[in-house]
């Protein structure tokens, strides 16, 4: 099995690039052969920097792919993100991808998806692909500021039902998403969960979802060859009772919650006992 | 004035090569990540990820880490120890169609040459490489290719176990390559290979700790070419076992700096990773210098490079 299926090198022109918020830029990429391969959640191992430069590429999640068009929400965090946001349009990103594991798809019922910062990137491909399958999808978008948030007027127009969260309340709900989510949990019991974003959020928000709720995480990873090969972007899993190092970039970057977030917690979905927290990896 | 054809092939050591290019070990997985990419039988060879006798967990993350014009990495051998390893690929790698290189780790002199006789049992390596960039259990953590004795001591008792190809990689975290090189020889190693990575550190200012789970790791990358290059001609001029060179290549012109510093085969390494196709590219464009430049051989460039007085 190979979740390389479908992946290839290609060079894609840029078609459009906006600002959507503060520090953020969106960028449509053409780009049919990934558009047409990809799922919720891969993500995309690119070029930020030319020869004679050296610079590993940067992974970024797919953040929608439709048609022919494949859609990144680039951070302005590092050298490699702020050189790829200026790529301008007309001029080719060189692109491994579609890369990952991504999140398991439901029919019916009801999701939520919670992210935090530019966690939010790959729950917008998500929700658009759960509300075409006759989902009911809330969002819960934390960011930390009002200029800070990203907009989809798009998929609210689907039926999304968007909330946001600012730390320092100029926007939205007063407070990190976690918060925003156990206020949404008040009114909604979903069938399944989905969230991206630091660690410590994750299991945060864990711990607060009714117990026996699904979750699936999407979990990030310094990468260097992001398709399996080198084994430096590992994570310790929880599986069978045993502990491993799993390749982020090949059998994630989504993890059951159980998986990626360690020791199990009060109110989530746990059917093992309590394991050492040693245990032999099995490469 | 240009050539028709262009003989690529080199004999290294036993090990008979279509062309001078393969992976370096530990960058390639096993190909199989690597084949959505290009044709892997375009390869010279393969060079598999290191082997230990037991399964070992590699180190915690992060464990990889960007520096300038390189990377460190502190993978810490993860393999899921030779067994594993040889049920888990043995058919793919007979397979493929390539000659194999298995890449030999371990704590101590007994564990190499176990490992050594283990994959050489099989029938299906080409040759085998030892990676004695390996801290030595008995000797305080000590890399065996570090010291003169332990190199004799390894490369002695694993020539003395197989009939194979013996490649011994040498660490270039030593004072003088080209005594340690004559060590390995000496010892029974058909062929040399080098650089591995140097030692290197990088530390994260903000949260003051080190960028890497390891604490150090081993620098690669275009950074590391000029260190390379100066030990392959070193050790070219020190030994005539034939030399695999690696340590920063990115392009032919890279390839060939090594060719002509005085390897007959080179690796490529972290290029891989930021341009999968690099090393079918290297081989075409040695063919293209080749048959532009009126070289026959390739191999009549091995330690061509010309040094007055």
């Amino acid at each position: 099995m190979s979740v390389l299926n479908g992946s290839r090198h290609i060079l894609a022109p840029v078609i459009a690039s906006e600002t959507v918020a503060s520090g953020y830029v969106r960028m449509t990429i053409e780009a049919p052969e990934i558009a047409s391969a990809a799922t919720p959640g891969q993500f995309l191992h690119i070029r930020c920097f030319s020869p004679p430069y050296f610079g590993l590429r940067r992974p970024f999640s797919i953040h929608d792919a439709e048609g022919d068009h494949v859609q990144l929400l680039v951070r302005l965090v590092g050298r490699g993100s702020v050189a790829l946001g200026a790529v301008p349009v007309g001029e080719a990103l060189d692109i491994l991808g579609p890369l990952g594991r991504g999140f398991s798809l439901m029919d019916g019922g009801h999701a939520l998806l919670v992210g935090g910062g530019c966690g939010v990137a790959p729950l917008a491909h998500l929700g658009r692909m759960l509300l075409e399958r006759g989902v009911e999808v809330t969002l819960a978008q934390g960011a930390r500021k009002a200029d800070e948030v990203i907009p989809f007027p798009h998929l609210e127009a689907l039926g999304l039902g968007h909330r946001t969260s600012t730390d320092d309340g100029s926007a939205g709900f007063s407070g990190n998403v976690v918060q925003l989510a156990e206020k949404v949990l008040r009114d909604l019991t979903p069938d399944r969960a989905y969230a991206c974003g630091p660690d410590a959020m994750l299991r945060a928000l864990w711990e607060r979802l009714p117990g026996g709720t699904p979750l699936e995480v999407s979990v990030e990873a310094p990468m260097a060859c992001g398709v399996g090969a080198c084994l430096g972007c590992v994570r310790k899993i929880r599986r069978n009772g045993t502990e491993l190092y799993e390749r982020v970039c090949t059998c994630g970057p989504v993890f059951p919650a159980e998986e990626a977030l360690g020791e199990p917690v009060e109110g989530s979905l746990s059917c093992s006992p309590a394991s050492s927290p040693s245990g032999r990896g099995s490469g | 004035m240009p050539v028709k054809t262009v003989n690529l092939e080199v004999d290294l050591a036993g090990i008979r090569l279509k062309n001078p290019v393969m992976p370096a070990s530990g960058t390639f997985g096993l190909g199989q990540e690597y084949a959505p990419f290009f044709d892997l039988r375009r390869l010279g060879a393969l060079v598999t990820k290191s082997v230990t006798l037991e399964p070992r967990e590699g180190n915690p993350p992060p464990r990889t880490c960007e520096t300038a014009s390189g990377m460190l990495n502190s993978i810490g051998l993860q393999n899921p120890g030779v067994e594993d390893f040889l049920e888990e690929n043995l058919v793919y790698l007979e397979e493929i169609g390539l000659p194999i290189i298995g890449s030999v780790a371990g704590s101590t002199p007994e564990e190499y040459v176990a490992v050594s006789r283990r994959l050489e049992e099989t029938g299906s390596f080409a040759g085998l490489e030892l990676n004695l960039s390996c801290p030595n259990v008995h000797a305080g953590g000590m890399e065996f290719s570090t010291e003169p004795a332990l190199l004799r001591q390894v490369t002695a008792a694993v020539r003395e176990t197989v009939s194979v190809p013996l490649i011994v990689k040498l660490s270039p975290n030593v004072t003088d390559i080209a005594m340690l090189a004559r060590v390995a020889v000496d010892a029974g190693a058909d062929a040399l290979s080098l650089i591995n990575t140097l030692q290197g550190m990088a530390i994260d200012v903000r949260r003051r700790r080190p960028r890497l789970g390891g604490v150090t790791g081993g620098l690669s990358g275009p950074a590391i070419k000029p260190v390379a290059v100066r030990m392959v001609w070193d050790v070219r001029r020190a030994v005539d076992a034939p030399i695999i060179g690696m340590g920063g290549i990115q392009n032919t012109d890279d390839a060939l700096e090594f060719i002509l510093a005085g390897a007959s085969a080179v690796a490529v390494g972290t290029a891989s990773f930021v341009h999968p196709e690099t090393m079918v590219e290297i081989v075409d464009g040695l063919e293209r210098y080749c048959r532009e430049q009126g070289v026959e051989r390739l191999q009549d460039l091995v330690g061509a490079v010309r040094v007055d007085g």
